[in-house]
């Protein structure tokens, strides 16, 4: 194929690669929220994916390159249209990883696997990522375009660290030609060795806060389910004011459990009137977390005043709807 | 009883003055309509309410006295059941009665406010009717002008968060009335007052009238059973802290001193908060919500005590007794410590008699 005829067989294909690069996507980002559940996927995913569609000239310099000898480089290149996924944690890649692989809809390959590189060169520190390459099965109707059997897509996944290495030194060490800086290529090694150090750090620091806010995290999504119940709409999923107003009664948190919630409000069975008449007046009662301060209040009403964390304004009517005397507690 | 969930079903508000003012031909202003308020308005009230009366507040129970025919309790209990006209006419009747009610040079004029609501839970809510009584007070109002600030005197401010200058008696319903009973049973009423000048010291002479002369209660009697219960459970208490020999003295010399004060009453809250220490008072509370202790202000009466307050008594492990006259106790008897299972205590005076 001369260098005109491969140009234009690739013009012609991008609309297929770019379907294809958007239903991996579409794919993955649909796999993942469900896998985190109640995180936004915005949060997870430290970059927005987006499929990207290698532009022609560095197709065509890739593939006419010399020492590589692509025999059919319409076929043989598969990061024709790639799409990547950023992650803070490298606990986090494997999610991504396991999506990739649990997808039935594509043949999927690893291509390059940091991990099992390092296992090879354990003095070596270098560009660490995941990458994969998925192919389609069949032919696939994505939209108006249909995208032929075999058609690949590169699917790059790296921690936020991984990825600051790799723009700094990846596209510049590596890819031109021409003599390589030595004291650059050190410099860059050892910020690769650093960025694993501190991955490795991220990782460890996580578990940490992770493991002390067990318990809140528990009170939270038993918080979150008795508040839908309770008012037949998901409250606020926000774990900021879980956290803020759960921390301060951490020794009180082993009071709540299912059971006692259910005592507490077949007793006080007024409390949904009360949450709906003020949610809109109020964030706090569009928090499912009201329902844990209504609990402690009535069990601890002295000691709730003293670790409150905001305005005591906020637990006047609190008092008031549970029939408990704010007198020489709130004022 | 709990006043939880309050909810206000028909108010009116009358105007009550003094006894003199009727010799002197004034005439107090009723008001035929009900009060409408809005949320907020009617939120701040209940709110009122429960600090007053709630649990843990500074209300009394009381006793009926008077239960007959005409009795202010009568008239009370009637506006439960009562049409929205009959209600009007009832309650113009106890301001009328309250306004012949303020006799003593102390007492001011003002307001009533009779309410009658439901408390409790939506399944099985508790009807009450209650009668407050606010004085009123000078103060401004912010307003915001073209110009500026703006202080707006309003010389009649009723129910001010900071005055708590008001009265409140309320019944709380524990029994529903049987058929065609017109004259309520006072066993079918918890009834509370709320006074902010039931001082807890001297006589309440500037608070009977209200709940006497105009309610025709008196303090509940149960005040030396209640006395003595929060005598025991509190030297159960101390007796289960695990504290110094030294610092359980100290704890029971507290109680005592509290017990034998000139103050009128007793309360859980009242003892924890000026005795013991922060850590301490959450879980004395809890012991005696336990027993359904009234989370409120008792009457004290230590009759049935008198004797365990005059004397110290104290049980060693060793089976050993000690008792000591309570007063004095502290310049009779020194405990130095304990060391390697002996008390070392110093008696003043010396042995005279064995028995």
């Amino acid at each position: 194929m001369t260098e005109p005829e491969l140009r234009q067989a690739f013009e012609d294909e991008k609309p297929s690669l770019h379907a294809w690069g958007t239903a991996v996507r579409e794919g993955l980002v649909s796999a993942i929220q469900q896998v985190i559940g109640g995180r936004k996927l915005a949060e997870f995913l430290k970059i927005p994916p987006e499929p990207r569609v290698k532009d022609t000239e560095s197709f065509l310099a890739k593939a006419l390159r010399r020492g590589k000898n692509y025999q059919r480089p319409l076929e043989q290149i598969t990061d024709k249209v790639g799409v990547r996924f950023v992650v803070l944690l490298r606990s986090e890649l494997k999610i991504i990883e396991k999506a990739i692989e649990d997808c039935a809809s594509w043949d999927w390959q690893k291509d390059k696997d940091f991990e099992a590189e390092r296992a090879e060169r354990p003095h070596h520190f270098d560009y660490q990522s995941v990458h994969y390459v998925v192919r389609t099965k069949g032919p696939v109707a994505c939209g108006s375009v249909t995208v032929p059997p075999g058609t690949s897509c590169e699917v790059q996944v790296r921690t936020l660290l991984q990825h600051a290495y790799a723009e700094l030194a990846h596209d510049r060490i590596y890819k031109p030609t021409g003599t390589i800086d030595k004291e650059a290529v050190r410099q860059v090694a050892k910020s690769a060795a650093l960025v694993e150090t501190t991955d490795e750090i991220f990782v460890a620091v996580n578990e940490r806060l992770q493991a002390a806010n067990a318990e809140i995290q528990r009170v939270h999504d038993l918080l979150a389910s008795v508040y839908s119940a309770l008012l037949g709409e998901p409250g606020s999923t926000d774990f900021r004011l879980s956290n803020a107003l759960l921390d301060p009664y951490r020794g009180q948190l082993l009071l709540i459990t299912q059971g006692s919630l259910d005592a507490f409000l077949t007793e006080y069975d007024f409390l949904a009137d009360k949450i709906k008449e003020r949610a809109p007046l109020s964030a706090l009662y569009r928090h499912p977390v009201v329902i844990a301060v209504y609990f402690l209040v009535q069990a601890e009403p002295d000691l709730v005043p003293k670790y409150w964390p905001f305005d005591m304004k906020h637990l006047e009517m609190i008092y008031a709807d549970l029939g408990l005397s704010t007198e020489d507690r709130l004022w | 009883m709990t006043f939880a969930n309050l909810k206000l079903n028909r108010i009116i508000v009358h105007e009550v003055l003094l006894a003199a003012d009727l010799e002197a031909e004034r005439q107090p202003s009723y008001s035929d309509e009900f009060l409408v308020l809005d949320p907020k308005g009617e939120q701040l009230l209940c709110k009122r309410l429960a600090d007053s009366l709630g649990s843990d507040s500074h209300s009394v129970e009381l006793a009926v006295e008077l239960d007959g025919e005409g009795s202010p309790f009568h008239l009370m209990t009637r506006l439960l059941d009562s049409s929205d006209k009959d209600f009007a006419r009832l309650s113009k009747d106890l301001a009328a009665r309250l306004t012949n009610a303020q006799t003593a040079g102390t007492i001011k004029a003002g307001i009533a406010v009779v309410v009658d609501g439901t408390m409790g839970s939506n399944s099985k809510p508790d009807r009450f009717v209650a009668v407050l009584k606010a004085e009123s007070d000078a103060g401004f109002v912010k307003e915001k002008t073209a110009k500026g600030l703006f202080l707006k005197f309003i010389s009649e401010m009723v129910l001010g968060a900071q005055q708590r200058l008001y009265k409140i008696g309320c019944f709380v319903e524990k029994k529903s009335p049987d058929d065609g009973d017109d004259i309520r049973s006072k066993g079918d009423f918890h009834v509370l007052v709320y006074d902010h000048q039931m001082s807890n010291t001297g006589n309440n002479e500037a608070a009977r009238y209200f709940y006497g002369a105009f309610l025709g209660c008196r303090l509940a009697d149960n005040a030396s059973r209640l006395t003595r219960i929060f005598y025991e459970e509190t030297c159960k208490f101390i007796d289960g802290l695990k504290l110094t020999s030294q610092k359980r003295l100290e704890a029971r010399t507290h109680l005592v001193s509290y017990l034998k004060s000139e103050e009128r009453h007793v309360s859980v809250k009242d003892f924890a908060e000026r005795y013991l220490p922060s850590d301490m008072r959450i879980p004395f509370s809890k012991q005696f919500k336990q027993i359904n202790f009234p989370a409120r202000n008792v009457p004290k009466d230590v009759k049935d005590i008198r004797r365990r307050l005059q004397v110290r008594r104290m049980l060693f492990s060793s089976k050993v007794r000690i008792s000591a006259p309570e007063e004095d106790f502290n310049d009779l008897v020194k405990i130095q410590g304990e060391q390697n299972g002996w008390t070392n205590i110093t008696i003043k005076g010396s042995l005279e008699v064995q028995k």
